[in-house]
């Protein structure tokens, strides 16, 4: 099959020539890109790019869930930056036929939460007439991610999860292993005391 | 109302900044684990070499064993250990073995929650030194040890006369105040380079108990009282750490 003549006033890449192959008449498509497993996969048989790919399609998401846990930038850097080092790591230890988006979430919430338990360059808040003073006269500077980090542990990480990165609560409860109910109740306690956060803040 | 405070919430999320050197941060992490995987890819071809020699030279076990009279220094492992660990859901995780920075406390240990029970004759030390050097060197539970279901919450260690079970999150105690989980002391040999010496222990930290060399010595303190539980004997009272944190029930927060 011969190709159309080319047209000047149509696009290249439009052309009939342009959508086929070796003159062959078979129209191409453009190359779809690879499923999580055939990344890691590939990344499991030592392609560094493969696993350069799989790291780009989940990093900004998860360091910003860290950002909102931690309200911290340099935490959030370290955290992510640990996580995926450990995923990258146990590629062989990952189930296929599990998304792997929630597997590498939940590692990235978990080290963010070791963290700042332990301290890590993060100021904590305690509920003390001095710490509640310091914090109202605070709240101009503070950030949304900021503002986010200071609800309970408990309820943070289910908003996170549900906002940030679109879980439904049903994925949550597997996620965290706690009841749907719980799940539910939590978001709900936690988006009241955002509210209340957040009309305070300027 | 509710609706518009989900959507405000999550325009809020969308809009907030994103890691300002997201190119480096992924290449150096990307760096650091291929590196990492080109050390234990070294390590295990240098492992498949002695048991290989061994093998030929007429060896009964693929093992070499050095100063083993005591059963507390570690031999060198077998080819394949990580991976038959890794393949072993219960244990995976463990964080008496992986060394971590922070440690986790009895409550917070992943995967399943097993004991394991080792025959009459056995007592609670060589048994945990089984455990630890079986796990890590070899990639699987002690060949006489059997999996039972998780001991009492708080308890790491139970006699009997069917012999010590030990419980698998655990096993060498934990810190009775804040219920973390307790750690042997690895000691290196003196014979290694400093550089492979911080090797190992980075190795440790993150996970991989496989690359410790033959000569390394294991210890601990014996966990406190209220951790263990002897046939025969009154029970102890619950550690501090288990008193003040109930079992945690389902619809609470």
């Amino acid at each position: 099959m011969s190709a159309a003549p080319a047209d000047a006033s149509v696009p290249h890449s439009q052309t009939r020539e342009a959508r086929t192959f070796g003159g062959s008449g078979i129209p191409t498509l453009p190359p779809m890109p690879l499923s999580d497993r055939d990344l890691i996969r590939a990344a499991r048989r030592g392609d560094r790019e493969a696993a350069d790919a799989l790291a780009r399609r989940y990093w900004e998401p998860a360091w910003k869930a860290s950002l909102a846990l931690s309200g911290n930038r340099h935490l959030a850097d370290d955290a992510t930056q640990d996580a995926f080092e450990r995923v990258l790591r146990n590629l062989s230890r990952i189930d296929e036929k599990r998304p792997f988006g929630a597997y590498l979430h939940r590692v990235v919430i978990n080290r963010t939460l070791d963290l700042l338990r332990a301290g890590a360059r993060t100021a904590k808040l305690h509920d003390s007439p001095d710490a509640r003073a310091s914090l109202e006269r605070s709240l101009d500077a503070m950030s949304f991610e900021q503002i986010v980090s200071r609800l309970p542990e408990e309820r943070r990480v289910p908003v996170v999860l549900r906002y940030l990165l679109d879980y439904k609560p049903s994925e949550i409860a597997e996620l965290l292993g706690i009841p749907e109910g719980t799940v539910s109740s939590r978001l709900a306690r936690g988006m009241a005391e955002l509210r209340d956060g957040l009309e305070e803040a300027p | 109302m509710s609706g518009d405070f989900e959507r405000e919430l999550q325009r809020r999320f969308q809009e907030m900044e994103g890691p300002e050197d997201m190119d480096r941060q992924v290449s150096g992490t990307i760096t650091r684990a291929w590196a990492w995987r080109r050390r234990r890819r070294q390590r295990r071809v240098a492992t498949v070499a002695v048991a290989t020699m061994l093998a030929a030279a007429g060896a009964a076990y693929a093992y070499t064993v050095i100063h083993n009279e005591d059963g507390r220094q570690v031999p060198e492992g077998r080819p394949g250990a990580s991976e038959r660990r890794e393949a072993n859901p219960l244990l995976q995780d463990l964080p008496w073995l992986y060394q971590p920075n922070r440690s986790k406390t009895v409550d917070e240990t992943e995967g399943p929650a097993s004991s394991v029970q080792f025959p009459p004759g056995t007592g609670y030390r060589r048994a945990a030194r089984q455990l630890y050097l079986s796990i890590s060197r070899d990639g699987t539970l002690p060949a006489s040890a059997r999996v039972r279901p998780p001991l009492e919450r708080g308890i790491v260690a139970e006699t009997s006369g069917q012999g010590v079970r030990l419980s698998l999150a655990a096993p060498f105690g934990y810190n009775p105040d804040n219920g973390k989980v307790e750690v042997p002391t690895i000691s290196l040999p003196a014979s290694l380079e400093p550089s492979e010496a911080a090797a190992i222990i980075e190795d440790l930290k993150t996970g991989d108990p496989s690359s410790l060399p033959a000569g390394a010595q294991i210890e601990w303190t014996m966990p406190a009282d209220c951790q263990l539980r002897v046939a025969g004997a009154p029970e102890e009272p619950a550690c501090a750490y288990i008193q003040r944190n109930p079992s945690p029930t389902p619809g609470t927060g």
